[in-house]
């Protein structure tokens, strides 16, 4: 029998091979759990900024409620919580929203009509559950003395 | 017969080298298989993530839009409520009813339409509320009677839905709504 033994292009990896070989293998995989960690955490923050959403027209569609006196007379509160999850138990809650509402008179004109307006600003401010970053949605609207209320019944 | 190396580099492997290459080698399977482990996990944890947060949206926008222009609430349990619309037809009466055996959020309407909108619901809840606010706070008074068609001005509904992975990987999502009857009948 005769054997045929490799030429030196015929050979195996040698172990400084492999080794550079499985630094790239990790740093691939290292690239692609983060890319999925980054998900997550853009879909959280999604999911998040949804949620803030939500409880911001909660509060909008609460004011609806509210004639003019009672919104001249200071009753609608200026700051409130909200959770993400209000229906958990206490302490697995998720975020935890601050709100804050300032109404102020209608400033960007000087028609006859402009007395009978207001500017709502709604601010509402979470800690995001996984980069622990501070965040912020705001919406405003405005409150008529002779709209909403009176459609509403 | 004798078979022996011509050259050095042409010898076998040591036991040595042999155990080195062995134990790369398991490091870097199980390196990949983790990989693809996870990679697959967080792939359907997205997808359910997806898959949810549309069918939540699409309930959302319905539930939300129907009781808007209801006329009235005519029933009412904490799983479920009935409302009155009016269609060029006349008066339809719509059911919104959660069954927490089957997780599943249904609505059906006196036309004899009847579907599933959410699958995967944990849990639902409809509370209703009065036209008058408390004062100092953005609730209403709670209907004290179950006189729901001259009492029900504002409707609460919050419900959660998710799924499970093997591996504790759990996707949820949570809506919640504060919805006012525009036009509410007065009889």
């Amino acid at each position: 029998m005769k054997l045929h033994w490799p030429s030196k292009a015929e050979r195996g990896t040698s172990i400084v091979e492999v080794v550079v070989a499985i630094a790239i293998l990790g740093i691939m995989a290292g690239g692609i759990i983060g890319s999925f960690s980054y998900g997550f955490y853009v879909m959280q923050l999604t999911r998040e900024n949804q949620r803030a959403t939500q409880i911001m027209l909660e509060k909008v569609e609460a004011i609806r409620l509210f004639n003019w006196d009672q919104l001249m007379a200071g009753d609608i509160p200026t700051r409130f919580t909200d959770h993400y999850n209000p229906q958990g138990p206490a302490g697995a809650q998720g975020p935890t929203y601050h709100g804050t509402i300032i109404i102020t008179n209608f400033a960007a004109t000087t028609a006859s009509y402009s007395t009978n307006l207001r500017q709502l600003n709604l601010t509402v401010e979470w800690t995001n559950s996984l980069g622990r970053m501070k965040r912020t949605r705001s919406l405003s609207t405005l409150i008529a003395r002779n709209g909403f209320q009176n459609y509403v019944y | 017969m004798c078979i022996r190396p011509s050259c050095k580099t042409c010898r076998g492997l040591t036991l040595v080298e042999m155990a080195v290459a062995m134990g790369l080698f398991s490091l870097s399977a199980i390196v990949l298989l983790t990989l693809h482990a996870f990679s697959i996990r967080s792939l359907a944890a997205m997808a359910n993530y997806s898959s949810l947060d549309q069918a939540n949206r699409k309930a959302m926008d319905l539930v939300t839009s129907e009781i808007r222009r209801a006329e009235q609430v005519t029933d009412y349990t904490s799983n479920s409520i009935s409302i009155t619309l009016t269609n060029e037809y006349g008066d339809l009466n719509v059911t919104y009813q959660f069954d927490p055996d089957t997780h599943e959020l249904i609505r059906t309407d006196t036309d004899g339409g009847s579907r599933v909108l959410l699958n995967d619901c944990d849990n639902l809840s409809f509370n209703l509320f009065q036209r008058s606010p408390v004062d100092g706070t953005f609730d209403e008074y709670p209907t004290a009677t179950n006189n729901w068609r001259q009492t029900v001005k504002v409707v609460q509904v919050t419900w959660k839905t998710s799924r499970e992975l093997p591996g504790l990987v759990n996707s949820e999502d949570v809506q919640s709504a504060r919805i006012v009857i525009r036009k509410q009948r007065s009889n």
